[in-house]
């Protein structure tokens, strides 16, 4: 858990530091220029436009430009690119240039609306102006044509009292009048200047003044005229110089700049929070790569430790190995010293049992040999007068007859006493008794090295073709002296012959009688051998209705130096042999036991030898009987 | 793009030569049929080709389409077209025009013909842009009376001018401002090409000699000094009325009749007015804002006295008439 725990913190610590280094990237990226670039192209152009349109107005007041189409395309222009350009000032996201734009606009509405007026001014001026000379050319004709009636007819064709010549003369002042207004008013438009101005109106009011003799209608009409025009221009024209001085001043060149220096400000700041935030990234970069440094020098530590730890390792490795060898080499050495022990130990048992076997024999053959020995005196006593006798009887008497007469009767009587002794004792028969007894103890003791023989198989390969049944039954023979205080059933089957060697499957059937014997009593132990054909060969069964084996040793009865018995009845190395012995022939042991009731130990035995057991076998066998 | 030099094989120059012969000759036969130069110097210029425009001609078929669609009045009864009609010079010959459930109109329709040369619209030039013109005729109460949330339910319902406008306009799709462009192209492209443009562009024999005498007079009486450029007028304001009052002797002034103050407040702004474009005006009486004006002459007259503050003869005066016949467009029916 709390491993987890610790990864899941190193994962959330990776990715928050990646998560940084990704932002630190993005606010470093390299800022698009193109924007500012298009703002500043934009606005240069603007200023193009600007300065062209003020060249087009004048080009308009100067007449050169023959209609205000000209005037207008900025209008054009600022539709086009103002989206762009607002965009721009939008995405800018900075007051100072929300500020300079809106006053850039204002700037520009100001002076759209002053052009929009000019345009009004200048062409009514233009028409008022470019009619005036006409207009008073059209009054000198009518004068004129009203002179010239009047001189003719001589009627004031007005029905005036006045006299013609003051007419005339009236006629002539507004002329003049008239042509001298137009003179100042042209000059006025000039260059504007209040005197002119003044006099101009001086003028004006003149003509418009109702003269002491009223004019013909006509002319009445075309002063009226004139004089609206005229006035039209004085109006115009001072109201077309403010409106283009307006014009001058309104600061669009200034606004402009200081748009773009709005942006170049911001862009600047722009620049220099990303230089910020590149130091900072190149800082926090170099501090991962320390960080990385540090990690990869941690690792490399524990790599090195480890490669030391690893090298120490192998080392003890290596000590323990070669400790565990030769632990090992002794362990076998002590285990097979151990069988061999052991195998001394049965043979010293079996060795106790068979000299008892031959004790017994051997004593009566013995004392049959002590008392034909003590029955030699006399047959040799029998032989020596019997000699004696007949040595007198052929000899010639040397003496005396009678004497060797006597000798001889005394040397019959004896002979005879002998004899009848020997007859009246039956000694010889006793004598051929002692033999015969003797003859079969010696043949008892024949039969027990016999079995000896054929017990330890001394005499035939290590590995034989093998009848189990006999095995059971030179084994009983062995351990007669075991066995013989209890009942033993063999229920011995038809088994087949088997492959083995015969000298160890004896030890285990040796040592399983053993132990069943030990297991009962004198009194009522009953030890049952029974072998029976399996599928793979035999099994033999050694029951006994002994105590039982306590369940909590029973899984331990196999094991090497485990025994119930008395220190020094048993090594405790019995059974584990028996298993070996059992396992190194491919085959298995089992035992069952119920407290009280019994053990039934089962011995299955293949019928072929495992062949590669050979080795060890030859190994085992070393260490044995050899 | 083929210069001698990219190619270094003689056998590959003669193609490139005679192509350009060819390009030569087409452009020396181009010339010829337009014949001498156009005229310098004039206050009016001929009208710009539609393909200088470089309009795209999609948007253009689908404004026409959208110019004709009642849906964008809210009782479903009046188009764009109800009032500029193309037939009827591109206004509707009415004093006032009949909008949305059948309300009369305040001021008179101005024509929709060549109205993309126009420095502003509607007639106090409340509008910098078509596009601009196109939202303010839809919200007009008098007018359409719809809003371009409810326009757009009811046309997103028809799945073929969805579609089309998603293959015009593949990054808005239908939107007020994509329908907006796609009215103002159609009507940009509303240019009517008259005799007077052939004659400015040097064709001497597109005038009679009385037109011809009634543009010299045009100009001489000073018609010009404001009735100039390329759409003869429509590129300023001017004041109803400089030289002798309109509103005092017609009376019964309206808020209309302010003009140019009802967008700016300004005193000076009082009835001042967007000098009506010339363009195909014998076809589009009555005349002036307020339609009060029936015939041609009787506005010359009114032009005159008011804004001119002259006299003419009544051979003059015809003249002049003679010579604004002349720049009616010579296609009635205007077509991308």
């Amino acid at each position: 858990m709390k491993r987890i725990l610790r990864r899941l913190l190193l994962v959330l610590v990776s990715v928050g530091l990646i998560a940084i280094l990704w932002a630190l990237v993005q606010k470093t990226q390299s800022i698009d220029t193109t924007a500012i670039q298009q703002v500043n192209s934009q606005l240069r152009e603007l200023k193009q436009v600007d300065a062209t349109w003020n060249l087009d107005i004048l080009r308009s007041k100067m007449g050169i430009n023959k209609n205000y189409d000209q005037v207008t395309t900025p209008l054009q222009w600022l539709q086009k690119n103002q989206p762009a350009l607002m965009a721009a000032v939008n995405q800018a996201d900075a007051s100072g240039i929300k500020q300079a734009a809106d006053e850039l606009r204002a700037a520009i509405n100001d002076k759209i609306n002053l052009v929009d007026r000019f345009k009004m001014q200048n062409a009514l001026l233009k028409n008022s102006l470019r009619f005036l000379p006409t207009a008073v050319g059209q009054l000198r004709d009518q004068i004129v044509a009203v002179t010239l009636s009047d001189a003719s007819s001589g009627i004031n064709n007005t029905g005036q009292t006045a006299t013609p010549n003051a007419f005339s003369s009236n006629l002539t002042k507004l002329e003049a009048t008239a042509n001298e207004m137009l003179t100042e008013l042209l000059k006025y438009n000039l260059a504007p200047d209040e005197a002119i101005k003044t006099r101009v109106e001086g003028l004006l009011d003149n003509l418009a003044a109702q003269p002491s003799t009223s004019y013909p209608e006509q002319i009445q009409a075309q002063v009226d005229m004139i004089v609206n025009h005229a006035r039209t221009v004085l109006k115009q024209k001072e109201s077309e110089d403010q409106v283009l001085a307006s014009i001058e001043q309104v600061p669009i060149t200034a606004r402009i700049d200081q748009l773009a220096a709005q942006f170049e400000q911001s862009f600047e700041a722009a620049l220099k929070e990303k230089e910020q935030w590149r130091i900072a990234l190149i800082a926090y970069s170099a501090g991962l790569l320390l960080l990385l440094a540090l990690a990869m020098l941690a690792v490399w530590r524990s790599y090195r430790s480890l490669d030391q730890a690893n090298a120490f390792l192998e080392q003890r490795v290596a000590e323990r190995t070669r400790d565990l060898s030769a632990a090992l080499a002794n362990l076998r050495e002590s285990q097979l010293q151990l069988i061999q022990s052991e195998k001394m130990a049965s043979l010293g048992q079996m060795v106790a049992g068979i000299a008892h076997e031959i004790n017994t024999p051997l004593a009566y053959v013995k004392g049959g040999l002590e008392i034909l020995s003590a029955r030699m005196e006399d047959v040799d006593a029998l032989v020596n007068e019997t000699s004696g006798l007949m040595n007198l009887m052929t000899e010639e008497p040397a003496g005396d007859e009678a004497s060797h007469e006597q000798q001889l009767a005394e040397q019959f009587a004896t002979v005879q006493e002998i004899s009848s002794a020997f007859v009246e004792t039956e000694a010889i028969s006793e004598i051929n008794g002692l033999l015969d007894d003797g003859l079969h103890g010696i043949g008892q003791i024949a039969e027990i090295v016999s079995n000896l023989k054929d017990f330890s198989r001394l005499d035939r390969a290590k590995v034989a073709e093998f009848n189990v049944n006999e095995g059971i039954e030179s084994t009983l023979k062995i351990a007669r002296n075991i066995v013989k205080h209890r009942r033993i059933e063999q229920q011995l089957g038809a088994v087949p012959l088997i492959m083995c060697s015969p000298s160890q499957i004896n030890q285990v059937l040796l040592n399983l009688i053993n132990n069943a014997c030990q297991a009962t009593t004198e009194e009522t132990g009953v030890v049952t051998i029974v072998t029976r054909p399996t599928e793979q060969g035999l099994a033999i069964e050694v029951k006994d209705n002994g105590q039982g084996i306590h369940p909590d040793h029973l899984s331990q009865i196999f094991d090497p130096f485990f025994t119930t018995k008395k220190v020094g009845e048993g090594t405790g190395l019995g059974l584990s042999i028996v298993q070996r012995i059992v396992k190194e022939h491919g085959g298995k042991i089992t035992v069952d036991s119920v407290l009280g009731v019994g053990t039934c130990f089962t011995v299955e035995l293949p019928r072929e030898y495992q062949a590669h057991r050979e080795q060890e076998l030859s190994e085992f066998n070393q260490g044995g009987i050899t | 793009m083929f210069t001698p030099l990219d190619c270094g094989w003689g056998r590959q120059r003669l193609p490139i030569f005679s192509a350009h012969l060819l390009l030569g000759s087409m452009f020396f036969a181009a010339s010829v049929s337009v014949a001498a130069e156009p005229l310098v110097g004039e206050p009016i210029s001929p009208l710009p080709s539609l393909e200088s425009l470089q309009l795209d001609p999609k948007k253009i078929k689908l404004g026409e389409r959208l110019f004709q669609d009642t849906r964008f009045s809210k009782d479903n009864s009046t188009a764009c077209i109800s009032c500029h009609s193309l037939s009827k010079g591109g206004a509707d010959g009415r004093k006032n025009s009949i909008g949305v459930r059948q309300q009369v109109g305040v001021i008179n329709a101005p024509s929709i013909f060549n109205s993309g040369l126009n420095f502003r619209q509607f007639w106090d030039g409340r509008s910098d842009s078509l596009e601009d013109q196109v939202d303010k005729v839809v919200h007009d109460a008098r007018e359409l009376d719809m809003n371009w949330g409810d326009l757009l339910t009811i046309l997103s319902t028809d799945a073929a001018l969805v579609a089309e406008f998603k293959a015009v306009y593949p990054q808005e799709g239908l939107q007020a401002t994509s329908i907006q462009n796609a009215l103002a192209s159609y009507q940009r492209s509303l240019l009517t090409p008259s005799r007077f443009d052939r004659y400015l562009l040097g064709d001497a024999k597109a005038l009679e000699e009385d037109e011809l005498k009634g543009y010299q007079l045009f100009k001489d009486y000073g018609c010009v000094a404001c009735h100039q450029g390329v759409n003869i007028g429509g590129n300023m304001f001017q004041k109803f009325g400089v030289m002798d009052d309109y509103f005092a002797k017609r009376g019964g002034v309206s808020t209309a009749d302010l003009g140019r103050f009802n967008v700016t407040q300004q005193e000076a702004d009082k009835h001042v007015f967007k000098v009506p474009s010339l363009r195909n005006v014998a076809l589009t009486a009555p005349y002036f804002h307020d339609g009060m004006t029936d015939t041609l002459d009787a506005a010359v007259d009114v032009m005159f006295r008011h804004q001119l503050g002259r006299t003419a003869s009544a051979t003059d005066k015809r003249l002049i008439v003679k010579f604004l016949t002349s720049l009616s467009g010579e296609t009635t029916e205007v077509k991308p």
